[in-house]
This record gives structure tokens, C-alpha cells and sequence, in this order.
């Protein structure tokens, strides 16, 4: 977007994170064709069409750009080694990476609350659900919308770049964020033209004495079901607790321009915590603020963070099955694929309206973990990287094929 | 700190009593000086503590429930590895406790920050109304001076600090009532498998016993463990609708839900299961609130004049990187009020060191366990049991916690455990120990024999609650110190009648429910056994010796008896002390009996209780 400014050293130090590269650029222009982009840019063409169908397809994708944050948190927080804490040489050799591991897994557990919030809406307003489906699972390399344009997201162990991919997921929404009139290049504004179609098909509907929120209330997922952290679920059926809802996805965990606390949490008897976008930039300058430090425009000041890079799986980067080579590790990865595909499946029926699915689901998402860590442990031949989870989804033929 | 500082409150032991008074003091108290003396290591609020506990666990070669945790010379916990079959008279004085017997005292208790909860099950059933009336009803022991109408909004505000899993309309049995309309914090925790498997199975089983016949049904637990919310769930004082699992402290979007780890006992490795670090975490919030660790208790000092706690003397050990070397160094400090809030024989151990509390010459007497008897065999061939998964118990059967029995003998709780022949056999490891060495399995003849075999194990266990007795006590001796120069307990123990009658028909019951579901038992005592026992019975006038083992089951209650007066026992029913106004002694210790529920929801009642008599006492100075 912004060619002039090469050099980042040149930016304001907040924005050096945020405003692409010459070669982020590049990669960008490189996926415009991915389907992330051409969800996007269907959307956006649509945007002033003022029906139920753009609206349930404009949720559709916002689930699948909620849904596409996961899987690249995923790459990250399991290939960290955390170590074993008894050992005198624990400090030493692993350092912080259990904080780093843990910080990463409270913010995908974050989207995952986004991407259930947005599946509740889309069933308030009677929208089919469309999880396990080909066109709306993603693909990595992926292009994610933030606050000041598109960027790229791989999948990738933890390393420097993928710190700086999560700052440009959690980056703060500014305030009064326009929707564009020809494309959507802030997820602000994306969220912002769901929030403005659901405003005006509610009205017309209430024209007419009707309510567009009329799905089942069975379907809606609640704190009952809605299994871990990552703040508080609302169950949608009004146009009210829709707002409520796209807020939450908006400004959770976000810092302000103005602060690197977290601004949600106002009960003053708490310890201000840091939000998560300045956390990531923590790790990312390895070291912390200071306890005097408020603003966000400078870099931290405090004790230094102590990360230890060489105790990290070296996945390569968006692994494909087709690259592993060796007949074990192909095998490996179909049978997390399928797992994967499994979980997509159970969620789709979760949010159909069999909650129970929900509970299936953890063993789903545990045994993911090991396969993920599994593919991670080995090295692929003839390279130098190690293999790693890829996120392919197999279509119903490709399992019957495999069986 | 300077020496002898003034709080306005003291309190000793950061488990579930003290975090629970401290967070309430915190709440309702805005400006007292709170300090809380820990004698072993933690933080309460820091996840990496935790984390070292997973790790220490996992390093563990025997997994007893003190392994994951910090243990040091100069606080030490006792450990369910010392005890031993005391054949003759003479203390067994290795480990933490001095063991007079004549039967050791099995159970254990946990010193570091958050208590015994780091490695309690998480059970929490109320004790049943005629529990509160043991003598009236059923002429032994002795009546609380509360009833269970008088403790039940306490239990409510317990259940929620604790996030109780349960459903209302299976836990109102033997007169157990709840206010209308009220539902737990969370729906109950899914039954195992098994338990299903043994509720179908079970159908129409009726037991004989004493001319009364009672059918054997198989009920869910309540339990402090994450499940689902009950959205339809009030909370007692702000009216909140809903409930929010509370999480891994210092990490909460970790363990806001079971997730099945089938490792509850010693460590839940998500903080699903409550522990008291919860609770103290939040207390922490409060900054007049103090809380140093490594800091155990000798003794409280009493003035002479007005009977008054006057300062509480403590020590403090800080260790080198190998436990070797330490600095150790004595204070004291006042407080208005100080609480001791230990575990029942600390709590006592310290009231004999300190010679507080000796009108009614109860301190340290009554000291009672549940005595668990485990039975345990094979499910039929080909009937997988999906054992080893799930919580260690999700399901009981309470037909005999209460009844007109209890006259004769004790009433039992009966828990059907979810993870094989772990407690009685050490399974699954030993099965495969066995088939390799024993057999000299291997490959895929080795896969499936461990498959077969541990499929079908199964265990249950019969709690029986034993009475209060003077000869099962406490003491204190110059002889048994530990590292810091404070007291080791000395216990001295017994088992009456009362208690083996009611393992009889335990026994009884057990082949009941073994033959309905064609068990095949693989139950064996063996005379070395530590809980060992025998017992000579008459059946149709003949002589009969009932021979088998009790356990512990880390229930250490009593020490320090509540009761209606001075001369009777050593608290109040606040657990305020008779002899000194300004001294609590609170938990476990304050019980005058036993019951068959686990105690400590109980434990968590009373010390809102005390709490709120502590409350009013400050009220005048607090800012309401």
C-alpha cells in the first residue's frame, strides 16, 4: 500500500510492525488470486446488495477468516518445547518459552470465541452453516484483512515472522473505521458492513413487523457448551446482542492507541494486564515493558525477555503432504488431515444443532496435538526443515480413497 | 518485616479455610491488615508454580499424592509410604508422623500453599441432616451444636467458591434438602462409562441388612471439578444469573473445562479440579493482604491476664539451590485476631505446643479417617469397561450413609473408582510390569493382553466413617522434632468395633454387587498390609474372623472439636476457642464427627461461617 516508505526504520517505532515490507508487498501481490482474497472481494462487490443471502455469505466468510487465525497459532504454540522445569538447567536452556507458549494459547483461544460468536449470529439470522465445506476452509498461504491493509499469513513455527504476524492479527481497530466503497482491507471494515446489512434488514423487516433473528434457539451456542476461555459467549437473537457480539471480536484483547493495558478490564481492584498485541510485541523485542510504561509509541523498556529459539521444532514453512517424501510421513500427515477434517465435521454439526458434538471435539482437538507435534518432530528428507501440521482439507473422496 | 508487627487479623495455613476467610475478610473488611503464615513453599498465584508441579509429577517414580509437590525438611508433609504394619508396640518414627499405634494412621496431608485441595479428589457432598445428630439419633459419639438447616447457606456460598458440578434432583436423598429452586453452579460432570455400565447392571439389586432391605443404586457425585455452566444458576448475593468456570490461576483460559485427564489425584494437570490457589489468588487481589510462604507456625503465645492470643512466633527457612544449607530465622507477630487454620493435627500440634485450649482437655483427641476397604476383580470376558478414563470417581451408591444401623455399626459411603486396580495394584503399570517379566510378553501378544486386561479391571471402595474416640489422639514429645526445631505429631490410634461391623457389611454388599455383575474377584489382603485387621465376629452362634485391610482416605478430621461449650470441646460453632476470644481454629479439626461425605465442602461451609463471625466483629470499624 505505502511504496514510498522502504525502509521501516524510517516509520514511527508502532507502525514498523504493521506497515508491510517491499517483499511483504510482494508476497501479497503473489495471493491475490488465493481464495481468501476472492471471498473477500465477492463480499465486497456485494456490499451494497441489501439481502439475507449476502448477509448469511458475508458470516460464512467471516467464520473462515476467524478460523484461519487458528491454525497458524497452532504451528506456533506446538512447536515450542517448554522443558522440564525440575531440571537444574531448565532457566537456562528454555528460558521463557513456557510463558510464550502460554500467551499464544490464550489468544487463539480468543478466536475461537470470535469464530463461535459469528457462527451464532449466522444462526440467529438462519444462515446455513458451512464449516466442513471445500470453498470456506482455508489455505495457507493465506491473506488476512487488519486495520491498515492485507497481510500474509503462513504457516509457521514460532520464530520472529510469525510474532509478527500475530501483532498484525491482534492489531487495534481505530475508532471510526469507514467501510470502503470497492473492497474490504480492514476487518473493521468488514465487520462494520456485517454490522450495517444486519441494521438495515432488520429495519425493513420490522417495516413489516418481522425480525430477521429467527433461527432456532436450540442452535445457539452457550456458555453451557461453549467449552473453555477466551471471554464470554453470548447466544444471539436480536439485533442488540448481534452488536454485542461483533464487538466483542472487534476490540477483545486489542490494546488501545492510547494504552498497552487491556482496556476491558476495568475493575480496579485488578492488575492492569497487558493486552495481548503488546504482549506479542514483547516477545517479539524480548523484553517486557516497564511497570512505568503506559504509552504504546515507544518499545519496551524492562528487564529483557529471555527466549530460547533453538528449542523450537524447525517445521517448515505451509508444509505440504505432497513435499514429505518419505511414504510415513505422507501417511502421518493424511492421518492428521483427516482429523482434522473430523473436527471440522463435528463442528458443523455442533453448530447444526447437535451441541453434544462439542464434547467429542476435545479428544478431536488433544489428539490433533500429538499428530501436529508428531509431524513437527520429524525432519523431511533431503531438506533442512522438519515436516509439520499442513491443514488440508480432504474432500469425502480423498478419506474414501485413503480407507 | 519488622519483628512483632500488629495485623489486624493472623491467619495460619494458606489452604481452602484460610484462602476462603481471607477473601471474604478481603471483601467485606476493606481495611484490615490481613497476614497469612504458609509453612511450605508456593505462591498461590504464580502458573509457573504449577507447572513445576506437573513436572516434578511426571518425574515422580512413585506418584503418591504428595509427589508432585514441593516437600522440604523444614515443613514436611506426611507421606502415605511411611506407614507400615505395626506389629509390635513401639513408634514407627520414619517419615513426618510418629506412628504409637496400634494401627498407623494411613492418610496424608499436603504443607505448601493451597493445601490439601493440590491433591484431593474434588468430591463435595453435604453431610446428611441426622450426620449433625449422631448421638440423639443413633446414641454415639456426639451432636454438632449446628444443624444441617443451619449450615445449608453456607454450603451454597461453598459450592460456589468451589464451582460444584451436580444436578439438585439426584443429590436430595437421606433428608438432604436444598432451598427451592436452587441449582448447583454447574450440571454434573458426565457419569463414566462404568458407572452407566453399573447402573443398567445393578437394576433391582436389593440388599438385606438388619431385617431392612434397600435398593443398590448407583448416583452421581458432586464435585469441584469444571463442566458445564448451569446458565439457570443464581448467585446467592449479587442475584448474577449463570456461572463461569473458574480457571488454571494465572493461566485461565487453561482448565475451564474437565477435559478427561484421568489424573485428578495427585495433580489435575489443568486446574479443572478446584484447588484452594483459586480462591487465594483472588484474596491476593487485596493488597492488605499479606502472604509469606516458608514461614510455619511454633507457637501462638497467650496472655497470661486476659487470656488472649497475644503473638503468634513463627520461623523462616530460605534453602540454597541444593536444600543443603539454610538460613533459618525466628519472628513473631500480633494480630487482634489470628486464626489457625492448618490442617486438623497441625492445628492441634500447635494448640499442645502453645498449651492454648485446655479447659476441656479435648485438644488433639478424636482423630478420625474414613476407613476405606477396597474390593476389586474383572469385569466378564469381553466386557470392556473403558476403565482408566474420566475423573477417579464420578458415581457412588449412598444406601448406607445413613440408618437405624448406625446404632449398631458405621455407615458407609461406597465410591466406584474409574481407573482400574490403580489404588489396590498399582495398575496399569504393573499389569504391563508383570506381563513382561512374568510372562515374557512382547509385540502385538503384549498389546492385546494389556488391552483385554485392563479394559475390565475394576474397584470399588467402602468409606466407612469411624467414631470419635479419646484413645485416638495427638501428642507432642521433646524426643520428635523436625529440622526447625518444631514438633513431629504423635499419634496414637485405633480401630473399634464400630468400624470393622461396618466393613463387614461392606463386605456383604460388595459380593452382592459383585455376583449381580458376575465380578470376578481378585480382592487380597495380605497380613503385611498396613491397614490390616482382623475381626472376630458371631454369625449363628458360631465364631467367624472377618480378615481385611482398611486404607486412608486423607480425611484427617478432628483434633479440635467443636461443641456447646468449654468443658465439652475446644471451639464454637464458629470455630471460635472457648478458652480464648480471639483465637479461631478452623477446618477439618472443628468436625465432632466424621459423617460419610468427603469433609471437605463441610471444611468450606464453616469457614464462611467464620468469616461472617469475624465480619461482624470488625463491623463497626469496616466500611460496609
Amino acid at each position: 500500500m505505502n511504496n514510498i516508505m522502504k525502509n521501516q526504520k524510517t516509520l514511527a517505532y508502532h507502525d514498523q510492525c504493521i506497515i508491510p515490507t517491499e517483499q511483504e508487498n510482494k508476497e501479497l501481490a503473489a495471493l491475490s488470486n488465493s481464495k481468501m482474497s476472492h471471498l473477500l472481494k465477492s463480499c465486497a462487490l456485494k456490499k451494497n446488495e441489501i439481502s439475507l443471502e449476502n448477509l448469511h455469505e458475508h458470516l460464512r466468510v467471516a467464520m473462515t477468516l476467524e478460523l484461519s487465525t487458528i491454525p497458524p497459532y497452532l504451528c506456533a504454540l506446538y512447536s515450542i518445547e517448554v522443558g522440564d522445569s525440575t531440571k537444574a538447567d531448565y532457566q537456562k536452556s528454555y528460558g521463557d518459552n513456557a510463558e510464550v507458549a502460554t500467551l499464544i494459547r490464550s489468544v487463539m483461544m480468543e478466536e475461537m470465541l470470535h469464530f463461535t460468536l459469528v457462527g451464532n449470529i449466522l444462526n440467529a439470522v438462519q444462515g446455513e452453516i458451512k464449516i466442513n465445506h471445500k470453498d470456506f476452509v482455508p489455505e495457507y498461504p493465506t491473506v488476512l484483512p487488519d486495520s491498515a491493509g492485507q497481510f500474509v499469513v503462513h504457516l509457521s513455527k514460532f520464530d520472529q515472522s510469525s510474532i509478527k504476524t500475530f501483532l498484525q492479527i491482534e492489531q487495534p481497530t481505530p475508532a471510526g473505521t469507514e467501510p470502503k466503497l470497492d473492497e474490504y482491507e480492514t476487518i473493521g471494515q468488514f465487520y462494520h458492513a456485517i454490522q450495517d446489512l444486519m441494521q438495515a434488514l432488520e429495519e425493513e423487516a420490522r417495516d413489516k413487523g418481522e425480525t430477521i433473528f429467527k433461527g432456532a434457539k436450540t442452535h445457539q451456542i452457550d456458555a453451557k457448551f461453549y467449552y473453555g476461555g477466551g471471554g464470554e459467549i453470548i447466544a444471539v437473537n436480536n439485533l442488540k446482542n448481534a452488536k454485542a457480539a461483533i464487538k466483542i471480536i472487534l476490540e477483545q484483547g486489542e490494546g488501545s492507541e492510547h494504552s498497552i493495558y487491556d482496556t476491558d478490564k476495568k475493575d480496579f481492584k485488578q492488575i492492569n494486564e497487558i493486552s495481548h498485541y503488546f504482549k506479542f510485541n514483547e516477545i517479539y523485542e524480548q523484553q517486557r515493558y516497564a511497570s512505568c510504561q503506559i504509552g504504546p509509541k515507544v518499545p519496551p523498556q524492562g528487564t529483557r525477555m529471555d527466549i530460547k529459539h533453538d528449542k523450537v521444532y524447525n517445521m517448515g514453512i505451509n508444509p505440504k503432504t505432497e513435499n514429505f517424501v518419505s511414504a510415513d510421513l505422507k501417511n502421518l500427515s493424511h492421518q492428521f488431515n483427516q482429523l482434522y477434517r473430523e473436527l471440522l465435521d463435528g463442528l458443523q454439526k455442533a453448530f447444526t444443532g447437535h451441541k453434544d458434538e462439542f464434547l467429542s471435539s476435545v479428544c478431536q482437538m488433544y489428539q490433533l496435538r500429538y499428530k501436529a507435534v508428531e509431524l513437527m518432530r520429524n525432519p523431511i528428507l533431503g531438506t533442512r526443515v522438519n515436516a509439520g501440521p499442513t491443514f488440508e482439507f480432504l474432500s469425502d473422496q480423498e478419506i474414501k480413497d485413503m480407507e | 518485616m519488622k519483628d512483632s508487627t500488629e495485623f489486624d487479623v493472623v491467619i495460619v495455613g494458606a489452604g481452602i479455610t484460610g484462602a476462603i476467610i481471607a477473601k471474604e475478610l478481603g471483601a467485606k473488611c476493606k481495611d484490615l491488615n490481613i497476614l497469612m503464615l504458609e509453612a511450605g513453599t508456593g505462591s498461590g498465584s504464580d502458573f509457573k508454580d504449577y507447572q513445576k508441579f506437573n513436572d516434578q509429577y511426571y518425574n515422580a517414580w512413585a506418584k503418591t499424592p504428595n509427589s508432585p509437590f514441593t516437600n522440604s525438611r523444614f515443613a514436611p508433609s506426611p507421606s502415605v509410604l511411611s506407614p507400615h504394619n505395626i506389629k509390635q508396640n513401639g513408634p514407627l518414627t520414619d517419615g513426618y508422623f510418629v506412628q504409637e499405634g496400634p494401627f498407623p494412621f494411613l492418610s496424608n496431608y499436603n504443607r505448601n500453599v493451597g493445601g490439601t485441595t493440590l491433591h484431593w479428589l474434588g468430591t463435595t457432598l453435604r453431610m446428611c441432616p441426622n450426620d449433625f445428630q449422631l448421638k440423639t439419633r443413633y446414641g454415639h459419639g456426639v451432636d454438632w451444636p449446628l444443624t444441617y438447616e443451619d449450615l445449608q447457606p453456607y454450603y451454597r456460598r461453598a459450592e460456589f467458591e468451589i464451582g460444584v458440578a451436580a444436578e439438585v434432583d439426584e443429590q436430595n436423598y437421606l433428608g438432604i434438602k436444598f432451598k427451592k429452586g436452587y441449582v448447583f453452579p454447574m450440571h454434573k460432570i458426565p457419569q463414566s462409562y462404568l458407572e452407566q455400565q453399573m447402573a443398567e447392571g445393578l437394576k433391582g439389586l436389593m440388599f438385606e441388612d438388619e431385617g431392612e432391605k434397600y435398593p443398590v443404586e448407583v448416583i452421581s457425585t458432586p464435585q469441584g471439578r469444571n463442566g458445564m455452566p448451569n446458565v439457570a444458576y443464581v448467585h446467592e448475593e449479587s442475584g448474577k444469573l449463570g456461572f463461569t468456570p473458574v480457571g488454571a490461576v494465572g493461566n485461565s483460559n487453561l482448565g475451564q473445562r474437565c477435559e478427561g485427564n484421568a489424573n485428578c489425584v495427585p495433580i489435575c494437570p489443568v486446574q479443572a479440579k478446584y484447588n484452594a490457589l483459586k480462591t487465594l489468588h483472588d484474596a491476593l487481589k487485596n493488597p492488605k493482604l499479606t502472604l509469606l510462604n516458608q514461614s510455619p507456625v511454633s507457637i501462638i503465645e497467650i496472655d497470661s491476664d486476659t487470656g488472649q492470643v497475644d503473638c503468634v512466633h513463627y520461623k523462616t527457612y530460605q534453602t540454597d539451590d541444593n536444600g543443603q544449607r539454610a538460613n533459618i530465622q525466628s519472628h513473631s507477630v500480633k494480630g487482634k485476631i489470628v486464626i489457625l487454620a492448618a490442617n486438623a493435627i497441625e492445628n492441634a500440634k500447635i494448640l499442645l505446643a502453645s498449651d492454648a485450649c485446655t479447659k476441656s482437655g479435648q485438644v488433639g483427641k478424636n482423630l478420625m479417617d474414613h476407613l476405606v476397604m477396597i474390593t476389586w476383580g474383572f469385569f466378564p470376558k469381553g466386557q470392556d469397561i473403558g476403565a482408566y478414563r474420566g475423573p477417579g470417581s464420578t458415581s457412588g451408591m449412598p444406601l448406607m450413609r445413613d440408618g437405624e444401623f448406625r446404632k449398631n455399626r458405621s455407615a458407609f459411603r461406597v465410591e466406584i473408582g474409574n481407573w482400574g486396580w490403580n489404588w489396590p495394584a498399582n495398575t496399569p503399570e504393573s499389569t504391563i510390569v508383570d506381563a513382561v517379566d512374568k510372562e515374557n510378553m512382547f509385540g502385538q501378544e503384549l498389546i492385546d493382553f494389556i488391552k483385554e486386561q485392563t479394559s475390565r479391571q475394576f474397584r470399588i471402595g467402602w468409606e466407612m466413617e469411624q467414631l470419635p474416640s479419646e484413645k485416638n489422639y495427638i501428642s507432642i514429645d521433646n524426643k520428635y522434632k523436625d529440622d526447625l526445631g518444631n514438633y513431629r505429631p504423635i499419634i496414637h490410634y485405633r480401630l473399634n468395633n464400630y468400624e470393622k461391623e461396618g466393613a463387614l457389611v461392606a463386605s456383604k454388599l460388595s459380593e452382592a454387587v459383585f455376583d449381580k455383575l458376575n465380578i470376578e474377584s481378585h480382592t487380597c489382603y495380605k497380613d503385611k498390609d498396613a491397614g490390616y485387621f482382623e475381626y472376630k465376629y458371631k454369625d449363628c452362634e458360631q465364631w467367624k474372623v472377618f480378615k481385611s485391610t482398611f486404607n486412608g482416605a486423607g480425611h484427617v478430621v478432628g483434633c479440635h472439636r467443636m461443641g456447646s461449650n468449654e468443658k465439652n470441646s475446644v471451639v464454637d460453632s464458629n470455630q471460635r476457642a472457648h478458652d480464648h476470644d480471639n483465637l479461631f481454629v478452623a477446618g477439618c479439626g472443628s468436625f465432632p464427627t466424621l459423617a460419610t461425605s468427603n469433609p471437605t465442602l463441610t471444611m468450606a461451609a464453616l469457614a464462611y461461617k467464620t468469616a461472617d463471625e469475624i465480619v461482624k466483629q470488625f463491623n463497626s470499624k469496616c466500611d460496609e
